[in-house]
């Protein structure tokens, strides 16, 4: 799955919330987007809990990082992957997810990744 | 090769050190560094007004020095370091607050900085998380 070679690959795999990562890796994505830079987005490892839908932080007075995810697809970004095995060690299936996720299995990922031009994991 | 790096531990995380490690090893390498971004917890690279103690290194002052002496760019995400109380006397005064402590070295700007040394450099490195 070659991309082209000015494309960015945002890798999530820390979980939503206790610390301000995954929101950093987001102000990245839509700042790529306003610059026209292809951006796509892989969640794996503590990082697939940011795609379950029904999420209400405000207990905890932090911002809902799905609100951003659902912007995305107004950035044009819409290439959203998660790796299989991340969500099925945690007890986790897709149709519990947001919708519109890629699946990538253990076989494909590396090469995926490795399809990117630029990787930078968050 | 033309590198940039991203920094997103604060000064007292391995991270910021192994960065500036490699950034001295590429420059004596001959390679060229065409921007350090610091993001998130690492804008507090750039805080001047941090007092290690006697038998520690002087993170800030190493990068400043570093960037004099092979004019490295070292950039600070606005808005990391504006949330961490790191600002230049511009934004100093644009708050309100009587004193600034961003160190000259470091210059505040935008998320389009990081966008920018990934489309102009060979490889961008990030160190920390």
């Amino acid at each position: 799955m070659q991309q082209p070679d000015n494309s960015t690959l945002l890798v999530f795999r820390q979980p939503p919330y206790g610390q301000a990562l995954a929101r950093a890796g987001y102000d990245l994505a839509l700042a790529a987007a306003a610059f026209d830079q292809p951006i796509s987005l892989l969640f794996m490892d503590d990082g697939v809990w940011q795609l379950l839908p029904e999420q209400d932080p405000s207990a905890i007075e932090a911002k809902s990082v799905a609100r951003t995810l659902d912007s995305l697809p107004l950035y044009d970004i819409d290439s959203v992957y998660v790796e299989t095995a991340s969500l099925v060690s945690r007890g986790l299936s897709v149709e519990q997810l947001r919708a519109n996720v890629l699946l990538l299995d253990d076989t494909e990922v590396g090469s995926f990744i490795n399809g990117f031009g630029q990787v930078i994991t968050f | 090769m033309k590198f940039s790096l991203l920094v997103l531990s604060p000064p007292q995380a391995q991270a910021g050190d192994s960065a500036w490690q490699f950034a001295r090893a590429a420059l004596l390498a001959g390679h060229e560094i065409y921007r350090v971004f610091f993001y998130q917890d690492g804008t507090y690279h750039g805080n001047a007004m941090a007092q290690p103690a006697q038998d520690e290194v002087d993170r800030v002052a190493r990068w400043a020095e570093l960037s004099q002496q092979s004019n490295v760019d070292l950039v600070l995400c606005i808005a990391s370091a504006l949330k961490r109380g790191v600002l230049d006397a511009g934004e100093a005064s644009r708050h309100g607050c009587s004193a600034s402590n961003a160190h000259p070295a470091f210059e505040l700007s935008g998320l389009g900085q990081l966008i920018d040394a990934r489309l102009n450099s060979d490889r961008l490195l990030t160190f920390g998380s």
